[in-house]
């Protein structure tokens, strides 16, 4: 034991060097390897979400559930116990689309409007014209579960960040893939999913080098596809009631993906930015009957009181626009565009005030350092506290039908927990353990801001320059912004 | 001294609202203009009255009379029109060309309208009220067409005339056989010949024939008691069975004479016709079959040379057009010539000698006949949509501007309300830059400037100015 406990100093110290010198901040350490581990948390502000905050409450996790909670309860004598003093421990946070876990190789981006300066535009406009016809991004079929790769690292940096859960798929494409719910371990991915699939997600991003290769063939493709869809069923239900004299109709793999959906058994998740593009999405589910959810949305500020009417569930993404580095004249961008970028952390609030069930996503956010920074500017642009909180816990896991097992600290839900220093949304708050399933993640905050960074020094890795992004996917968002010039008010 | 607050208060908003009311559904009369009807000549020291929308009356100052409480706008040395009317845009729309089959029958420009694009403001600025952002060229049968009213600040489904009958998109010659946009080690497109561009057409003709004598069979068999399976909904051959029933108008881009009387040939032999040429570069020289044919043609005034089938064009093209009896509208196939729009129909009286209103009915009244819009825009006439532009001087002068463009009665468009506001943007944007500044390092920017690359479209290339976005050939 002890020699483990200096093996463990070693380790911590050697990694602390290597951190300090490549500027990089430390990982979490995997304190416990055992599922069957039980735990006491002690003495610190136990905020359940649910119920009333208890002051000075203990925790119980055992075979990764959580088994009691209170002021004053039993403890077990065979659990380790972790002394929360001064700590607050609250529920794991959502993350309610990302592209987290999945193998780089199918996150490549299609069809993306934007390149580093200096490209000459025709060039990437004939290369994509040259472009191999691919059926990437058509196959509904396509399943995140397929395409998971989870090693104990992998999530290092959502963990630090107090992120324990995440509904998680590519992002490029037409039919962009079957989503996963997955809890944010260390385990094989088999072990981690909580529900998959969830959705299948559609973006509006064309193929390359065949049909649909623009906005409009990409609402013809989908219509098509679900008319084919509907046509399918048709036959198939034809055949079955009577299928003596009746040919057998051809097993196809796309329709037979899409029956859930357009039974309305299995939602739609839209991947959208703009106003127009959330209008878009609706009304395309309409047309087809489709349950639906609309993911990203940073303008939705614009139009809660239309998503409200429609009934809409909005997973918002946190990944506000930013003002674009090396911008050599301020005054080049149009008032449309400062407007945007000033407007967009007002968004949750805005739905919060319309009413609007809505969950906090990270987007196209690369470092998930940035996630609760970005929710705490939702807080400072008028969304109360317990309501950000609320969108980062039990809102998501109502919404993705977790509501009994995740979301909240009680008794029997699922042990996701984050023991944090002090209030979760206070940039000097740094997390310190994170459970997982009953797992301990133990989490290392760097030895002091990186230096650098303006007002640095936030919670756990990933704030500094030299932070390796959490990812190598592609932010391909779909968009079609850019009709910005000179923005005059629309009276 | 509250109370008095309170009282003003009240008072100003009771103001506002009768003003409002004044304005909504209330008469509005253009009073002492010159006005220029497209229908029925000038009308010197004449005045419009406006009420829901409409114009009510029209005629001289002395017989056109506003009931009490109408909102007058002493026009007083000021010309009237009607509002603008572009046959052939690619305005507003976040994507013009699905260039990767070469029919394409099923997409729809309605799913793509952009309602925030600023042209449509400054095309307002020029008096342009209604146009029709067409399918790019890169397609031999390319997508169906939208018609937008442009009531800038509007949501999409507001600007979308959504009654307005359809129209589909056909291209021949360069442009569907991809001749200059060929990228080395590209598979080339079929077709590549203006013989494979008509045998493509016939191709799309004859499935779409197919596909509503496959329909036609299905609903003999449900007539007759059976229950058959229904033939597969097609959106792509729906939108052709639609063209070949004559529900959806054909207006096809084209340059040579020989092209021309193909696509008109091709089309009789359907037992269509051609309802729009668009650009019809040398419809001079075939002159007679397209008015024989019936079609009408919608021009670019004076472009020429920009590629081959370029090379052969005249400025008296809608002159001489116009004499054989075709119905000829100007467009502006661009976003920086549709806000002078007048000055290219004025134009037109120099070469060839159209009259002035010959010349004015080129972007009014003739580009509403060829959308089968001519009942409700186009003109000023009573029972007409109060689709209004008010200029200082006469349009068909570099020296006049629009001061006012009303869309429906409503103001769009008020100089001196846009040059009021430009103080009051540059004050926003330099606080909303001065705020942005003050941010705390969490949200200062991490990624260079990424350069944004305009989705570029078959007409870009082709050399025509998509508003400053064209990326010219050599």
């Amino acid at each position: 034991m002890r020699q483990n406990k200096f093996y463990l100093s070693l380790l911590c110290a050697l990694v602390t060097v290597v951190a300090a010198l490549a500027f990089t901040s430390l990982r979490p350490v995997l304190v416990s390897a055992f599922d069957g581990d039980a735990y006491v948390i002690k003495g610190g502000t136990v905020v359940t979400v649910t119920g009333a905050t208890i002051k000075n409450g203990t925790v119980v996790v055992r075979n990764g559930l959580i088994t009691a909670v209170g002021a004053d309860i039993p403890v077990p004598a065979d659990a380790r116990i972790i002394d929360a003093t001064g700590m607050t421990i609250y529920p794991g946070m959502f993350d309610s689309y990302t592209g987290y876990g999945i193998r780089p190789a199918q996150t490549q981006g299609q069809g993306q409007q934007t390149a580093p300066p200096g490209i000459d535009p025709v060039a990437i406009f004939m290369a994509q014209m040259t472009a191999a016809p691919s059926s990437a991004g058509l196959l509904p079929e396509v399943t995140v579960v397929d395409q998971l790769q989870v090693s104990e690292t992998t999530f290092d940096q959502q963990r630090a960040a107090g992120i324990t859960t995440a509904l998680t798929a590519p992002r490029s494409g037409v039919f962009q893939g079957q989503s996963a719910l997955i809890n944010l371990g260390s385990q094989s991915a088999e072990k981690l999913i909580l529900k998959a699939p969830f959705s299948l997600n559609v973006g509006f991003s064309g193929a390359r080098g065949g049909y649909p290769n623009s906005l409009m063939g990409v609402f013809s493709f989908l219509r098509q596809s679900m008319i084919d869809a509907q046509y399918y069923r048709e036959q198939w239900a034809r055949y079955n009631s009577n299928p003596r004299g009746m040919q057998r109709p051809e097993v196809n793999k796309s329709l037979a993906a899409l029956q859930p959906v357009i039974n309305g058994e299995m939602p739609v998740i839209f991947n959208v930015g703009s106003v127009r593009e959330i209008k878009r999405a609706i009304a395309l589910a309409e047309e087809f009957k489709l349950k639906y959810l609309i993911a990203g949305a940073t303008d939705s500020y614009e139009i809660a009181d239309y998503l409200k009417s429609k009934n809409a569930t909005v997973l918002l993404s946190l990944s506000f626009p930013q003002k674009p580095l090396g911008l050599e004249d301020p005054e080049s961008e149009s008032l449309r565009v400062l407007r945007e970028r000033a407007d967009a952390p007002k968004a949750a609030a805005a739905l919060s005030k319309a009413g609007v069930r809505f969950a906090f996503s990270s987007g196209t956010l690369t470092r998930p350092a940035d996630y609760l920074v970005n929710a705490a500017r939702s807080i400072e642009n008028g969304l109360s506290k317990d309501e950000a909180l609320k969108a980062l816990t039990i809102y998501p896991a109502q919404i993705f039908g977790l509501g009994e097992q995740l979301g909240s600290i009680e008794k029997g839900k699922i042990a996701n927990l984050v023991l944090a220093s002090g209030d979760i949304f206070d940039k000097n708050t740094k997390v310190r353990h994170v459970f997982i399933d009953g797992k301990l993640f133990e989490i290392k905050a760097p030895t002091g801001p990186p230096a650098g960074i303006p007002g640095g020094g936030g919670r756990g890795p990933g704030r500094g320059p030299g932070a390796t992004p959490p990812q190598s996917e592609a932010p391909a968002e779909s968009s079609s912004e850019g009709s910005a010039g000179i923005a005059l008010p629309r009276e | 001294m509250k109370r008095i607050h309170l009282i003003l208060c009240c008072l100003f908003m009771i103001a506002a609202a009768a003003t409002t009311f004044a304005q909504g559904s209330g008469e509005t009369l253009i009073s002492n203009a010159t006005i220029l009807t497209a229908s029925h000549g000038k009308i010197e020291n004449g005045s419009i009255l406006i009420r829901g929308g409409k114009i009510v009356a029209v005629g001289k100052a002395a017989e056109v009379k506003a009931g009490p409480g109408a909102k007058v706008i002493d026009a007083t040395g000021m010309f009237v029109t009607p509002g603008f009317v572009d046959s052939h845009s690619h305005t507003a729309l976040d994507s013009v060309n699905e260039g990767s089959l070469s029919v394409t029958a099923m997409v729809r420009m309605t799913d793509v309208v952009d309602d925030t694009d600023i042209n449509i403001y400054r095309q307002l600025a020029g008096g342009m009220t209604t146009i029709h952002p067409l399918h790019g060229s890169a397609n031999s049968i390319g997508g169906q067409n939208v018609v937008l009213k442009l009531k800038w600040g509007r949501s999409a489904e507001e600007l979308i005339l959504a009654d307005a009958p359809r129209t589909i998109k056909f291209a021949l010659g360069e442009n569907p056989k991809r001749s200059n946009f060929n990228a080395p080690g590209a598979q080339r497109r079929f077709p590549a010949t203006r013989m494979g561009v008509e045998e493509t057409i016939r191709e799309a003709f004859t499935q779409g024939r197919e596909y509503i004598q496959k329909w036609d069979a299905y609903e003999a068999a449900k007539k007759l008691g059976d229950n058959p399976m229904p033939p597969k909904k097609d959106l792509k051959l729906e939108a052709i069975a639609d063209v070949l029933k004559g529900k959806m108008d054909i207006h096809s881009h084209c340059y040579r004479a020989d092209e021309i009387l193909m696509l008109m040939r091709l089309c009789e032999e359907f037992g269509i016709r051609v309802h729009t040429l668009q650009h019809v570069l040398e419809g001079y020289k075939v002159a007679p079959e397209i008015a024989k044919h019936g079609a009408s043609a919608s021009i670019l005034p004076d472009w020429w040379g920009y590629k081959m089938e370029a090379y052969d064009a005249i400025p008296f093209n809608a002159a001489v057009m116009t004499r054989h009896g075709v119905v000829v509208s100007i467009h502006s196939d661009s976003n920086e010539h549709a806000r002078r729009f007048y000055q290219e129909a004025g134009k037109m009286m120099k070469y060839g000698d159209l009259t002035e209103e010959e010349a004015l009915r080129l972007i009014t009244l003739n580009p509403a006949i060829q959308l089968r819009l001519d009942k409700r825009i186009g003109s000023i006439d009573v029972g007409k949509d109060a689709d209004l532009v008010l200029f200082n001087g006469h349009p068909f002068s570099v020296y006049s501007r629009p001061e006012v463009t009303m869309i429906e009665g409503e103001v769009f468009f008020d100089r001196k309300k846009d040059l009021e506001m430009r103080d009051k943007i540059a004050k926003e944007k330099k606080e909303l830059i001065e705020r942005e500044k003050k941010l705390p390092g969490a949200v200062q920017p991490t990624q260079p400037a990424q350069m944004i690359i305009p989705t570029l479209t078959e007409d870009d290339l082709d050399g025509h100015f998509h508003d400053g976005k064209a990326i010219r050939k050599p």
